[in-house]
């Protein structure tokens, strides 16, 4: 058993430790070996009694946020089906001018749905059984009608607001003033214990700040494709540079004893930026070889999203020797608020959509890293889009279809029920306002929604309230979507 | 050992957690206590655990108390706290009661003397302009007078960017905008008016990532420098300008907007209607003057409903390019991009309509009478003062400005002293003259200042060190970076370039593990911060007008001053205290300075690594990354 130093043992143990000491740390984690996984108190206990921790259990979350609410019902919308309410010409009716042509939609299983045209990936992936659709999924308190909403009972916070209903996304809550935690971050607090000797946090995100990853023990790392992880000069004095040992030595130096008093200092946001500092001094040394290792994933440069999921990719590559079997990562693009210019707009941020998610599938396929099985890649939004157009776009709107996948997704189907779509008497409709708005009440909760992912992530059902606290009025608690 | 204790009262059927984050003499750790029956348990290097037992979630009142010391103790002997950081509950459930108590208390501030020193003028010019420079600093500390330099600074002419860009055979380039931008933040005069202009446009944010606005750079340009012309007059003229600014329309697309089509299942677009409210004006909840968000049965009440929207989203309804009538023409001239739209009536939706304050619209209006009416009924809403006074005090001032700090500059918006309402000038003197901004005892709170967004950390570097362009810059090369997409990227902003119209960051980021705001931690991200950590040490060791090995394109520093005192340590010290920190500087960078660096000989040569390492040491520090 090999006892190198945790991040966590990095980042918090910086009084103990003399400047030294913690430089020839940060050099000795980066070559840190892996140690044998250990069942530890909290993790879930397999039914077959297996040891579940360790690389055979390996298992990574992938969380695709679609920034702005995509509209899910233009990815993923009818074709042949004959459901009463939820046909294609219910559809095309009620979109009018922003439903996708229905020659155009790329048939989905039976053909009863069809993905956009400008989602190849999706449809093949999907058609080969390692996709699901999970059908009008939001918010809930508990499960509501459009009378509940009428009546202003048992209604999330501040529908249709974005930033806070992207909140209520990652929190799996329905108060945007209460949980500050995310469920992905709940997650890797809970399952990273399987990886006591891990060298850097289980929640990764790979572009800024993730309100979904967020905890109260804080540690997930923030980083930045094209921001490439570096040793960081004058802190680091291991940085490859030109500048003299001993000035490289003087600056580490004394740059070391003022980060041990900023942790103290009297001034909290001064201690909230030495936190990031020491989190990010060591981040970039370990992390600086992975970033840089190499993992073809096409070109990039166009493509944030693929960028991202190649940073994605690198990690869940290196997770032998960064000490992980779990990760819960978080990716993101912007642009999905297409108010305007939909048929413009929409088209493109699918097909980038699309080829990210193709090139990340091919990374880890077969023919690849060869780890489908243990990487799970799943969407979420602000909320789904209006029904109605408002000329050239959609405006903000509440249940939202999300896709699952991955080689352990039961896939090739869709989860719930398919929403009625007709712009008269909806049955799922919202109904505010004077005329029909094609705002639809979620039938799926989030919290039903990520507690299907986190039990397969290693969560036990008996912790899964803690994370998700409107699961319990639901009756199911497992969507079924993923294999044990 | 001192007694460091946790005290809880809570009722709920549910799962709970409470977390207690505190500082010991090993490093952090953090407590966490769930409702189980485990026992005490000591993981990851920094967490202890505890059981409180399933009882606690029985429905019933529980009270309990946990002695941190002596649990910290059982599970790492020889561990001492030595303060409580932070505690939060989560739980479903009702708490009455949750309470760290820990021995002691802060050290009183230092008292204020009424004089400004030059400390004094660097803190309030960090928080007025886009940093002190030597002379700002020492005219201010000898004038002593503040609202002379604010009257001085309305009078100087504005630094506008579109004549730079007008000038330009290629005016579609995103850098040439940037480059004027960062230009003017450097050379102009109108220091105030600029740094009041940059915090409006992280208030009525565009972004020309949008790619329609990305190729109208001149408008965009345009946008901006109407917004510096906003920055001392009203706030409900700078209302109509951007509802009617084209650039705007085109990112909050109302422009071209049209009237409901019922047949076609087509109602107004709602996006601008929404985000005028929500982001710009009044914001989700109801405030009262100090900025508290008004509560009704434990949830904040909202400001408005969905009806609400869609009276404003047929509101703005009509508007086209200026003079344009085909509302689906793309044959645009370009200032048609910055002329303000104008409206077609047969396109405007003239039925009546609900707005805030239950007042309704009567049918038949135009749409310039519907705009004006509607923009007249934001306006006039209770919370478009607190509104303004905290966005505007949180971009200049402080994160976390005291209920009392918002309602004295909400009070001033609301009413001038003459009777005007919204009156930005006199808000801008009320937020930078406020004891709270400008006494020494704030400044001493735990949770006083905000912390630098990249921009304004780069900005007060450089006019700090009166940067200059390299005399050897490649032609091709912009003025005042190596080359803006390398500064957009290291940064990870640039003005008007947001990732949404909800800005770089949220003004209600809140970092895990605090219970303060800190907007600008939302976008200092590890990354980020070692991107912008490298570019200062090149910045500083290299790229300095005294270096022998700067690189030929980036901007250059001048350190003259600061050689000519490193013969003098502790004189440097005190120097960069002063220009660098306001007089804050914590007193471990003076010693770190001082003990590493008094080995270094006081020659020429000695002199000059004396000064780029302490002005390095001093800028790669955190204290130096929170303005105070």
């Amino acid at each position: 058993m090999n006892n190198e130093p945790t991040i966590s043992d990095l980042m918090m143990s910086n009084d103990d430790v003399s400047g030294l000491n913690r430089r020839q740390f940060l050099r000795r984690a980066g070559v840190a070996s892996v140690a044998a996984g250990v069942a530890m108190s909290g993790l879930r206990a397999d039914p077959a009694g297996a040891t579940i921790c360790g690389p055979a259990g390996n298992r990574s979350l992938v969380c695709i946020f679609l920034d702005g609410g995509a509209d899910g019902f233009n990815m993923y919308a009818p074709l042949n089906t004959r459901q009463s309410g939820s046909t294609y010409a219910d559809f095309a009716a009620t979109r009018g001018n922003i439903a996708p042509a229905r020659a155009s939609l790329l048939p989905a299983g039976n053909g009863d749905f069809g993905f956009n045209e400008a989602l190849p990936a999706f449809a093949e992936i999907f058609n080969r059984g390692d996709m699901a659709v999970v059908s009008n999924v939001g918010p809930l308190t508990g499960p509501t009608t459009p009378a509940d909403v009428q009546a202003g009972r048992r209604l999330p916070q501040s529908l249709f607001a974005h930033d806070a209903q992207a909140r209520l996304w990652a929190t799996a809550t329905s108060t945007v003033g209460g949980s500050a935690e995310g469920w992905g971050g709940q997650i890797a607090d809970i399952v990273g214990g399987c990886d006591p000797n891990g060298v850097v946090n289980a929640a990764i995100s790979a572009l800024g700040s993730s309100v979904f990853l967020s905890t109260a023990s804080g540690g997930y790392l923030r980083l930045t494709p094209n921001q490439t992880l570096r040793r960081m000069g004058g802190y680091d004095q291991t940085q490859a540079t030109w500048h003299p040992a001993a000035q490289r030595e003087r600056i580490a130096n004394a740059l070391d004893s003022i980060l041990d008093a900023s942790d103290m200092s009297s001034n909290e946001l001064e201690q909230l930026v030495t936190r990031t500092t020491r989190r990010a001094i060591v981040t970039n040394a370990e992390l600086e070889d992975v970033t840089s290792s190499e993992l073809d994933m096409g070109n990039v440069s166009g493509n944030p999203l693929r960028a991202q999921l190649r940073l994605v990719a690198q990690l869940i590559n290196n997770r032998e020797r960064l000490g992980m079997s779990r990760q819960v990562f978080f990716v993101t693009v912007a642009g999905w608020d297409t108010h305007g210019d939909q048929n413009t707009r929409l088209p493109v941020l699918l097909r980038d959509l699309n080829d990210a998610v193709e090139a990340f599938d091919q990374a880890i396929g077969p023919s690849g890293l060869d780890v489908a099985d243990s990487v799970t890649t799943f969407t979420t939004s602000d909320f789904g889009r209006t029904l109605t157009s408002n000329g050239d776009g959609t405006d903000h709107g509440w249940g939202n279809h999300a896709f699952v996948m991955g080689g352990s997704v039961n896939g090739g189907q869709h989860y719930g029920d398919i929403p009625n779509f007709s712009a008269r008497n909806n049955p799922d409709d919202v109904g505010t306002g004077r005329q029909f708005g094609g705002r639809l009440v979620p039938q799926i909760s989030v919290g039903q929604y990520g507690a299907t992912l986190a039990r397969w992530a290693g969560v036990e059902d008996s912790q899964l309230d803690g994370i998700f606290p409107d699961l319990r009025q639901f009756d199911t608690r497992d969507l079924g979507f993923m294999a044990a | 050992m001192e007694n460091y204790r946790l005290n809880v009262a809570l009722r709920g059927r549910n799962y709970h957690l409470v977390y207690v984050a505190v500082r010991t003499n090993q490093g952090r750790r953090v407590f966490k206590f769930n409702p189980d029956d485990r026992r005490d348990s000591f993981r990851f290097g920094y967490r202890y655990e505890g059981g409180l037992g399933p009882a606690t979630r029985d429905g019933e009142w529980n009270e309990f108390s946990v002695d941190l010391q002596a649990m910290a103790n059982r599970l790492e002997p020889g561990i001492e706290l030595t303060r409580i950081n932070n505690m939060w509950v989560r739980v479903t459930g009702v708490v009455d009661v949750a309470l760290c108590l820990e021995p002691g208390a802060p050290p009183p501030p230092p008292p204020s003397t009424g004089e400004i020193s030059q400390a004094d003028a660097v803190r309030f010019l960090n928080q007025a302009t886009f940093g002190a420079t030597p002379e700002a600093m020492a005219s201010l500390a000898e004038s002593n007078d503040l609202e002379g330099w604010i009257a001085a600074q309305w009078a100087e002419p504005q630094s506008e960017t579109m004549p730079y860009i007008l000038s330009l055979p290629n005016q579609g380039r995103r850098q040439n905008r940037h480059e004027i931008w960062w230009r003017n933040a450097v050379d102009g005069t109108d220091h105030l008016r600029q740094r009041v202009q940059f915090a409006l446009s992280e208030i009525f944010v565009v972004s020309d990532l949008d790619y329609v606005i990305g190729n109208a750079q001149a408008a965009v340009s345009n946008y901006y420098d109407m917004l510096g012309r906003h920055a001392d007059g009203n706030f409900r003229d700078l209302m109509t300008d951007v509802a009617l600014h084209p650039i705007m329309g085109v990112y909050l697309s109302h422009l071209r907007n049209q009237r409901a089509d019922p047949a076609r299942n087509i109602r107004p677009d709602e996006n601008f209607a929404r985000e005028m409210m929500q982001l710009f004006t009044i914001g989700l909840y109801e405030l009262d003057l100090d900025g508290t968000e008004r509560m009704r049965d434990g949830v904040p009440i909202p400001t408005f409903t969905l009806p609400i929207i869609e009276g404003f989203a047929r509101v703005f309804t009509g508007w086209n390019f200026n003079g344009l009538e085909s509302m689906t023409s793309n044959n645009i001239p370009n200032d048609r991009y910055w002329l303000p739209m104008t409206p077609v009536e047969a396109f405007h939706d003239d039925e009546p309509k609900t707005l805030l304050n239950g007042v309704t619209l009567p049918g038949g209006q135009t749409a310039r009478q519907d705009l004006d009416a509607a923009l007249d009924n934001i306006f006039a809403h209770a919370n478009v003062g607190p509104f303004v006074a905290k966005s505007l005090i949180q971009r200049m001032v402080t994160s976390n400005p005291s209920g009392d700090y918002v309602r004295r500059v909400a009070t001033v918006f609301n009413n001038n002293g003459s009777g005007v309402r919204g009156d930005l000038r006199a808000v801008i003197s009320a937020i930078l003259l406020d004891p709270e901004a400008r006494s020494r005892e704030a400044v001493a709170r735990r949770d006083f200042g905000k912390v630098k967004e990249p921009m304004l950390r780069l900005l007060q570097v450089w006019r700090a060190f009166d940067v200059r362009p390299s005399p050897q810059a490649a032609p091709n090369y912009v003025v005042y970076a190596d080359h803006i997409g390398v500064i957009d990227n290291t940064l990870g902003q640039a003005p008007l370039k947001a990732n949404s119209v909800f800005n770089f960051f949220s003004p209600q980021y809140s970092p895990a593990g605090s219970d303060l705001v800190a907007p600008e931690m939302q976008i200092l991200t590890e990354a980020n911060l070692a991107a912008t950590n490298d570019m200062f040490f090149s910045m500083v060791l290299t790229d300095n007008t005294q270096s022998g090995d700067a690189r030929p394109n980036p901007a250059r520093i001048d350190f003259t001053e600061e050689i000519a005192l490193a013969g003098d340590l502790p004189a440097l010290v005190e120097h960069l205290d002063t220009l660098l920190f306001g007089g804050t500087m914590p007193s471990a960078i003076a010693t770190a300075i001082q003990s590493n660096l008094s080995s270094i000989p006081t020659d020429a040569d000695g002199r000059y690594l004396r000064a780029v390492e302490a002005i390095f040491i001093c800028i790669g520090s955190p204290a130096f990354m929170v303005q105070r």
